[in-house]
């Protein structure tokens, strides 16, 4: 009996320390995800507008004018860009993103090469035996735009080089702090403005600047001082801001997903607890029981023979 | 009458919003412009410098860097700016710092590396820009005070 209370014990105290060390790492995600939250809600007015500025000038002239606008006839090479976590225990987090980006590989007509952001993603693709074309990490821990960069920069030099026909970008939505969504959206050529959805939950609906134009039925935009120049600098900046919001929109689910999964974990180990200690007292008054029995017929066997 | 509805935004925030703006002055890589009201549609480059807006009848500053100026249907006015500050706070010791460490570099990168002698051209550039519209809040605080 004393051996198996001591057993329970032991198990108890070895459940208290995880419950200890998975409240440390909620709180700790907890704090990082404030952080990452404030800074992709700061950063999504920016991106969506940006988008509509982009929306707007595709619609009203000729995509051909520009190589990111132009649509390739037919896509022999992709290049997608998958955010992950540098680091596990965040839920299904990496997960479903890995399984989303394999199911959209198997989609794509071609190959497909990736440049992974994190260091889940790179393993993953490693184990599949796709080629991994750069690989960045230590980046998603707060994010900055200078960071952020090299990424948005290669992609669009590979695309303007005709290495690659289509550039998709796969991240990690961030709904709200308990729901996040991985997505898997067409990052170039910036063509077509039906095919387009935007980073940041904002939505499908028309931008306003366009509808209006619609309804004043202007055709023409004017461009300081031409087209050309503009453009040059407009989108690949757009397309920078672009994986900027990904990275921002990513690192934030990433802390939500792990704050969630380390409550979930400090939950469970809550309940273990309440029912080893349970057991251990059962199995204490048992001893205890079994010990008076023992005294008391050991006594009634002394009196009968007297 | 017509209002211009204006918005400043930079990556980190938007710095500006408002519905009832008369007119908006920037400084575009081909010159200054001046939206007014009934604008046409319009983009273009921004250049390091200065925006002004006018609203009933009382003008505003601020310092802008690089970023793009759009004009949509519709009297609205959106200006994306790497880095946007409105008059009140910028502060001159901040930017004389700046401006010392972007000569710096200036100085010691040329000729060798490339990246760092534009990243520091594009700072003392926007440097330059701050300072002159901190410059002006000075100015004026006086005139205001008399």
């Amino acid at each position: 009996m004393a051996l198996q209370t001591r057993a329970i014990k032991r198990r108890i105290k070895s459940v208290q320390n995880t419950h200890k060390i998975t409240k440390a790492m909620e709180l700790v995600a907890a704090s990082k995800m404030r952080k990452a939250v404030q800074s992709v809600l700061g950063t999504r007015p920016f991106a969506q507008l940006a988008w509509d500025t982009v929306k707007t000038i595709s619609s009203v002239t000729d995509t051909s004018m520009h190589p990111l606008l132009r649509e390739r006839h037919d896509t022999k090479r992709t290049l997608l860009i998958l955010l992950t976590s540098d680091r596990g225990l965040a839920g299904g987090f990496n997960n479903s993103m890995i399984r989303l980006t394999l199911a959209e590989i198997a989609k794509q007509p071609g190959e497909v090469d990736i440049i992974a952001v994190g260091k889940r993603g790179a393993d993953a693709i490693k184990r599949s035996e796709k080629t991994l074309l750069a690989s960045f990490s230590d980046i998603t821990n707060n994010p900055r735009f200078e960071d952020v960069l090299p990424i948005g920069k290669l992609a669009v030099n590979e695309f303007l080089k005709g290495t690659y026909d289509k550039v998709l970008i796969g991240y990690t939505d961030f709904v709200s702090s308990i729901n996040q969504k991985p997505l898997m959206l067409e990052l170039l050529p910036l063509g077509a403005p039906e095919s387009m959805k935007e980073i940041g939950e904002v939505g499908k609906k028309e931008p306003r600047a366009l509808a209006e134009l619609r309804k004043a039925n202007v055709r023409e935009y004017l461009f300081e001082p031409d087209a050309k120049t503009v453009l040059d600098r407009l989108l690949p900046r757009l397309i920078e801001t672009m994986v900027y919001q990904a990275v921002l929109e990513s690192a934030a689910s990433e802390h939500s997903a792990r704050m969630m999964a380390m409550r979930n974990a400090s939950d469970a180990a809550t309940d273990m607890i309440d029912s080893l200690t349970l057991i251990y007292n059962q199995a204490r008054q048992a001893g205890i029981t079994q010990e008076i029995a023992e005294i008391s017929s050991g006594k009634a066997a002394l009196e009968q023979n007297s | 009458m017509n209002k211009i509805s204006l918005k400043i935004v930079t990556p980190e925030k938007v710095v500006f919003e408002d519905a009832g703006v008369d007119s908006v002055s920037t400084m575009t890589q081909s010159g200054e412009v001046t939206i007014l009201p009934g604008h046409i549609p319009m983009v273009s480059n921004l250049q390091p410098g200065e925006a002004r807006y006018k609203k009933d009848g009382e003008e505003f500053l601020l310092a802008h860097s690089t970023g793009f100026l759009e004009v949509r249907g519709g009297n609205q006015v959106v200006i994306l700016a790497d880095t946007a500050e409105r008059v009140e706070e910028l502060e001159l010791e901040k930017i004389e710092a700046a401006k010392e460490q972007a000569r710096r570099i200036l100085t010691e990168k040329r000729n060798i590396d490339e990246v760092a002698f534009a990243d520091a051209s594009a700072m003392m550039e926007r440097e330059l820009a701050r300072e002159r519209v901190a410059k002006k809040k000075y100015r004026k605080l006086p005139n205001q005070l008399t």
